[in-house]
């Protein structure tokens, strides 16, 4: 009888150790799989809100001088706190894991957006957030 | 001592291990599907912007507001929404592509740009056809009028 329980010891080892490996190899993958979603995600929800800014400078460009509009981006990306700012034509949105670009019709800005409510308006040419 | 040895080796063990792969695959598929949808939406997102950027040519003016091939800083070609201005487009096919590319800020893309009017004829042509192999392409279609005569604009950008 004990000859048979160590049989089934050694096989319990064998198959624990069997799960142990592959949950040793898969669970880097998958946690890096995932982190990459939401990497990718997060980028997108970012490249969204570039979006929304590019539109309402563009229109604030077309409609011209005298033009004023309130409009609103999200506060967060995906549960991250980011940061908007423009240098020239160059729009920049920075949150804790990444960054991403937009390129606006014109490089007369004054101001930034900032998440959640903004206020675009076209002041003699000018693109002015408050 | 053969139905000893089989103790873990049993049914429950293979359904254990063919539940574990299924929640494995699953988990695949899943990401699979959802990096699917990130990519569509990521071609939505470029889809919509080239929409913005042809609105830009066909709604304003441009700036300075009457700019040529030298002094451009945004292009567009309304002389009032949807009519177009042909002094504009004629400057707009004599700029270098690379140029076009940059001020459209679609430097990573190839494009091609035709309009033509109600017969079929091409009025003005820019840029190239070698779409053939591209992985993506993306056509935006405007209805224009050049000279008091209805046409059709289309802006094609395309690459991988």
């Amino acid at each position: 009888m004990s000859h048979t329980k160590a049989q089934v010891s050694m096989e319990f080892i064998v198959l624990i150790s069997f799960v142990l490996l592959i949950f040793a190899v898969f669970t880097p993958f998958l946690w890096k799989q995932q982190n990459e979603i939401l990497s990718e995600r997060k980028t997108l929800t970012a490249e969204k809100i570039a979006l929304i800014i590019k539109k309402e400078v563009d229109m604030a460009v077309m409609f011209g001088s005298g033009y004023e509009r309130n409009f609103t981006i999200p506060n967060d990306i995906l549960g991250s706190n980011y940061t908007i700012s423009i240098h020239g034509k160059i729009l920049a949105l920075n949150w804790n894991s990444g960054e991403t670009q937009g390129i606006l019709i014109t490089n007369k800005t004054s101001g930034t957006p900032s998440p959640g409510k903004n206020k675009i308006s076209n002041e003699d040419d000018v693109i002015v957030f408050k | 001592m053969s139905s000893n040895k089989g103790q873990l080796f049993t049914p429950d063990f293979i359904m254990a291990t063919v539940i574990f792969l299924f929640i494995l695959i699953t988990l695949q598929v899943n990401n699979y599907a959802i990096r699917e949808k990130i990519s569509n939406e990521e071609d939505m997102l470029y889809y919509d912007s080239l929409i913005s950027k042809t609105d830009i040519l066909v709604l304003y003016p441009g700036y300075p507001k009457y700019w040529n091939g030298s002094n451009v800083e945004i292009i567009g070609f309304a002389e009032k929404p949807n009519v177009l201005n042909k002094t504009k487009i004629e400057a707009f096919v004599s700029m270098s592509d690379s140029n076009i590319k940059k001020l459209l800020n679609i430097e990573d893309k190839s494009f091609y740009f035709i309009i033509r009017d109600s017969n079929d004829n091409i009025l003005y042509e820019k840029g190239s056809t070698s779409w053939q192999n591209s992985e993506k392409i993306f056509v935006v279609k405007r209805n224009v009028i050049i000279d008091e005569k209805g046409a059709e604009m289309r802006f094609i950008v395309y690459g991988d």
